[in-house]
C-alpha cells in the first residue's frame, strides 16, 4: 500500500485519539488564545445595553441537557449581564426539560450576586428583579397568548405565585412592555418566536443557539428579524469576552477556557481534511 | 465538585458512551439502553406533572367538564390501533392540522419569505451607512438568483442558465460547507463539555 492509499485509510481511532488529545492537552493547560468577538455576538450585547432600558428582558429557555455545554454557558452570560444592568428578567421555557436549566442558572447567578451584595438594593432578589414563570405545552400557544395577556398564559410562576403579587411583573402586561425576547434553543424555537411573536407582536428577537443551527440562522441576522446571535460555544466565549471588555466580572467563565481546545481541535481536523484530500486526488489522478 | 454517587454515575457512564469511538461493547449498550429509559421515563413524568395534571385533571377534578372535550379529542389518537374504528383518529388529526395551518402559514410566510425576499431587494441605502453592506447584500442577491436557476428544473441547464445555474452549485457548496464547519465546531463542543466534567471529577477524586 503506498503512502497516499494510507492517506485516505487512517483508522478512524487513530484520528479519535489525536482529536481527544487535542482537546484534552489545552483543557490541562489552557494557552489563554485571545477569543475574538463576531459582529453577531457584539450586537445582542449592544442592543441589551441600548434598547432595553427601562423594560423587562424576557429569556424563553428552550433547551434541554443534551446540548448544555453549547447554550448553558451562554445563558450563565446572558443572565449575567441583565442582573448586572439590573433589568428585570423574566425566564420561561418552551421546553419542557429546560426547566432545570432555569432554576440553575437563575440560582447561580443570583447566589453569585447576592454573595457580595452589600444591601438589600444591591442583592437580586426572586420576584423583584427576576421570576421564572416555567413551562406550558403548546409552544405556539404560549407565544401568541403572551402577545395578548402574559398573565392569561401563566396566572401563576413556576413556583405557584400568583404572578399580579410579584413587583417584578408590576406594569408589564404583554409584548409591548418586553424589550427584548432571547431564545436559547437546542432546536428551531428561534424561529417560532421570530414567526409569531416578531412578525405578528412586533417583539424584538435574538438567539443563542447550538453551533449546529448556527448557519441557518443568519438570513434572519440578516432582515435584523433577529437582533443578534450567539452561536455554539464560541458565541458563549464571546459574550464572556464582552463582559469582561465592559468590566462585568464574571466570577467562573465556561465557555472562554474551552476555546483553546476548540481551535486546537478545528486545526487537527483541517490537517485530517487536508491529508485525506491529498491522497484522494493522488489516487484519483494515477 | 462533590464526589457523590449521582457524579460517580455520570463519569461512569460518560467513559461507558465514549468507549464506542473504539469499539461497540456491552458497556457502551448498557449505557445507550440506560439513556433512552431513563429520557422516557423522565419525559412521562414531567408531561404528567406539567401538563396532564394542571391542564387537564385538575381543572377536571374542580368540576371544569368543558375539558372532557380535549379529552376525548386526544383520546381518539388511540383508535388507531383498533382497525375498525381507526377512521376516528382523523378527527384529531383534522383539528390540529386545521389549527396549525391557519396559524403558521401567516406566520411563516411573513416571516421566512417577505422578510427574506424584502432582505434580498437592493436600494441605493443598501450601500448605506457602508458601502460594504451593500457589495454584501449584492453578493447575497447574486447567490439567491443563481441558486434559485439550479433548482428551476423547467429548462435544460445550457448556455447562460447553465452557467448561473453552476454559479448557484458554487453558493450551495459554500452553505454546506459552513454548515459543515457549525456542526464540527458543535460536536467538538459537546465533547470539551464531558472532557471538562471528568477533568473536574477526577481532580476531585485524586
Amino acid at each position: 500500500m503506498s503512502i497516499f492509499e494510507r492517506l485516505t485509510k487512517i483508522d478512524r481511532r487513530i484520528i479519535y485519539f489525536v482529536l481527544g488529545l487535542a482537546i484534552l492537552l489545552p483543557l490541562l493547560k489552557p494557552w489563554g488564545i485571545p477569543v475574538n468577538v463576531m459582529d453577531r455576538s457584539r450586537d445582542l450585547f449592544t442592543f441589551i445595553e441600548d434598547s432595553t432600558r427601562g423594560r423587562a428582558v424576557m429569556i424563553s429557555f428552550d433547551y434541554d441537557p443534551q446540548v448544555m455545554p453549547e447554550v448553558h454557558p451562554m445563558a450563565y452570560a446572558l443572565v449575567h449581564h441583565l442582573f448586572a444592568l439590573r433589568r428585570k428578567v423574566i425566564g420561561l421555557c418552551l421546553n419542557v426539560q429546560g426547566t432545570g436549566m432555569a432554576v440553575d442558572v437563575f440560582n447561580r447567578i443570583a447566589a453569585e450576586y447576592n454573595e457580595r451584595a452589600r444591601s438589600r438594593e444591591d442583592s437580586i432578589i426572586y420576584g423583584r428583579d427576576y421570576v421564572f414563570l416555567g413551562w406550558k405545552s403548546g409552544y405556539v400557544a404560549v407565544i401568541l397568548g403572551m402577545g395578548e395577556s402574559i398573565k392569561g398564559v401563566y396566572p401563576k410562576d413556576y413556583y405557584g405565585n400568583p404572578i399580579d403579587e410579584l413587583e417584578v411583573m408590576e406594569g408589564i402586561k404583554n409584548y409591548r412592555q418586553i424589550g427584548l425576547c432571547i431564545s436559547l434553543s437546542g432546536a428551531a424555537f428561534p424561529d417560532t418566536w421570530v414567526a409569531y411573536a416578531g412578525s405578528r407582536y412586533g417583539l424584538r428577537v435574538g438567539a443563542g443557539v447550538t453551533a449546529v443551527m448556527g448557519a441557518s440562522y443568519y438570513p434572519y441576522l440578516q432582515t435584523r428579524q433577529l437582533v443578534g446571535m450567539l452561536a455554539g460555544l464560541k458565541g458563549a466565549a464571546e459574550y464572556e469576552t464582552l463582559l469582561d471588555e465592559h468590566n462585568i466580572p464574571i466570577k467562573k467563565k465556561t465557555a472562554a477556557p474551552g476555546m483553546d481546545a476548540q481551535n486546537l481541535a478545528h486545526l487537527v481536523m483541517i490537517v485530517f481534511i487536508v491529508i485525506g484530500n491529498i491522497g484522494y486526488f493522488y489516487l484519483r489522478r494515477r | 465538585m462533590i464526589i457523590n454517587p449521582w457524579n460517580i454515575a455520570a463519569a461512569l457512564l460518560t467513559l461507558f458512551i465514549l468507549s464506542f469511538l473504539y469499539k461497540d461493547n456491552p458497556l457502551f449498550r448498557f449505557a445507550e439502553h440506560l439513556y433512552v429509559g431513563i429520557s422516557n421515563g423522565y419525559l412521562i413524568a414531567i408531561t404528567w406533572h406539567n401538563a396532564l395534571r394542571p391542564n387537564l385533571f385538575d381543572p377536571l377534578g374542580r368540576g371544569q367538564y368543558i375539558f372532557l372535550i380535549p379529552m376525548v379529542l386526544g383520546l381518539l389518537y388511540f383508535t388507531m390501533f383498533v382497525k375498525r374504528i381507526s377512521w376516528l383518529a382523523r378527527l384529531p388529526i383534522a383539528f390540529l392540522i386545521g389549527w396549525g395551518a391557519g396559524v403558521s402559514i401567516p406566520a411563516y410566510f411573513q416571516a421566512n419569505i417577505l422578510k427574506q425576499l424584502h432582505g434580498t431587494i437592493l436600494t441605493p441605502q443598501s450601500f448605506q451607512p457602508q458601502v460594504s453592506s451593500g457589495i454584501w447584500a449584492t453578493i447575497i442577491l447574486i447567490g439567491v438568483v443563481a441558486t434559485l436557476t439550479y433548482f428551476f428544473f423547467s429548462t435544460e441547464h445550457k448556455g447562460a442558465i447553465g452557467r448561473v445555474s453552476r454559479l448557484g452549485i458554487i453558493f450551495i457548496m459554500i452553505g454546506f460547507g459552513a454548515s459543515f464547519g457549525y456542526t464540527v465546531m458543535a460536536r467538538v463542543s459537546l465533547f470539551i463539555g464531558r472532557l471538562k466534567f471528568l477533568i473536574e471529577f477526577f481532580r476531585a477524586l485524586f
